[in-house]
């Protein structure tokens, strides 16, 4: 789980529809993400290792659930596997 | 079988079950909600499996089972041999699959099953697709529109999801595509490899949760795990033993269904909801982030 106090989500939802962002991502996943502050607390790795292996599509996805405003633990199952 | 099908007989006891079929997947999605793997476990025991089908097939309230997993497609000999005879019962079958075999046009025997069933659900999201490629994902409803079996594409919708899907359903379908399919957005769940995306969550009092809306559909495993709930963490393993049973002939099924189902907590949670537990002690003063947590919170 994330602690979003150490991770800009908000920051992320804007960068991903930057072209340069996005060349930047494609590149270097990581230093990208600390390079824009979206990863901008020390001792973080493991979270920055589970954002940088996403592709575009899924990050953006993950940083849109971050912020919702809905509470997304109180959907418990909607058929996704039945 | 429509989604609306499918979720009536979800929402009536013991008028559904869904048959866990494999622990296993080819596809390594990121979000897996059951952990799947290429390397998961599947059937060992096909006398088990069998004898567990042909009680199923017999259990009269079952109108409707889901087969899921893991990746239906990659146990063929048990969805073969699941689909065969719940067909012969006469049960309505949805099938949920990812399309990765589409590409592949020398296993005809999946094109056999896919006319047996009454509905298939395929999955596709930012996560699906980076593993399937839309060449093998649009061959899968090809083939699906071939078997003129009812289709509901299951997806968790992005911007770019949603163009793939439309696009796809009219390569195959053209613009009539409604009267052939459906398309069902879900959410992520926080279960399985997906928990670790999640913020962390918000806890609420008791009386702020809401009912529990799975308590009428079961779990049956291949390997004779009995489930109450689809919650992906209790198929898993995790959580109160309280709610699974495991079998180890086909005669007990039925009895477990029913046990499961009697379980008088789940009933409250879902009668009534979490609010009929504000004065139990076990309870009292406690934070929950939703009716899941309430339960195995009571139950274990």
């Amino acid at each position: 789980m994330f602690n979003n106090n150490a991770i800009n989500f908000t920051l992320l939802t804007k960068l991903i529809r930057n072209p340069d962002f996005i060349s930047e991502f494609k590149q270097n996943p990581k230093q990208t993400l600390l390079n824009r502050n979206v990863v901008f607390k020390q001792g973080l790795d493991d979270k920055l290792n589970i954002l940088a292996e996403l592709g575009l599509e899924e990050l953006n996805m993950i940083a849109q659930l971050n912020v919702a405003e809905s509470d997304v633990y109180e959907n418990i199952g909607t058929g996704v596997i039945f | 079988m429509r989604l609306s099908d499918i979720d009536y007989f979800r929402s009536q006891k013991l008028s559904s079950v869904l048959l866990f079929l494999t622990d296993r997947c080819p596809v390594k999605c990121r979000h897996c909600s059951v952990n799947s793997e290429p390397q998961s476990p599947t059937i060992k025991d096909f006398g088990l499996f069998e004898d567990i089908i042909n009680s199923l097939s017999l259990i009269d309230s079952v109108q409707a089972v889901g087969i899921s997993g893991g990746e239906p497609f990659i146990e063929k000999r048990g969805l073969e041999l699941s689909v065969s005879k719940l067909r012969n019962a006469e049960k309505r079958i949805a099938l949920y699959t990812s399309g990765y075999w589409g590409g592949n046009n020398q296993n005809t025997w999946i094109d056999t099953v896919l006319k047996q069933v009454n509905t298939v659900v395929l999955s596709t999201d930012a996560f699906h697709r980076a593993s399937i490629s839309e060449i093998a994902f649009t061959k899968a409803l090809q083939r699906i529109a071939n078997a003129d079996t009812w289709l509901i594409i299951q997806t968790i919708l992005s911007e770019q999801t949603i163009d793939f899907v439309y696009k796809s359903l009219k390569e195959v379908f053209g613009d009539s595509w409604k009267e052939k399919a459906e398309i069902n957005e879900i959410p992520l769940l926080s279960h399985g490899k997906a928990e670790k995306y999640f913020p962390l969550p918000q806890m609420k009092p008791l009386a702020a949760i809401s009912k529990c809306t799975r308590s009428n559909s079961p779990v049956v495993r291949y390997d004779g795990i009995v489930t109450a709930c689809t919650n992906e963490s209790i198929i898993m393993g995790k959580g109160p033993n309280a709610l699974r049973k495991q079998i180890t002939q086909g005669t007990q099924l039925l009895d477990a269904l029913i046990s499961l189902s009697e379980n008088p907590i789940v009933n409250t949670l879902s009668k009534v909801g979490p609010i009929a537990l504000i004065n139990d002690i076990d309870l009292d003063d406690k934070m929950f982030c939703n009716v899941c947590d309430v339960c195995w919170q009571k139950l274990i």
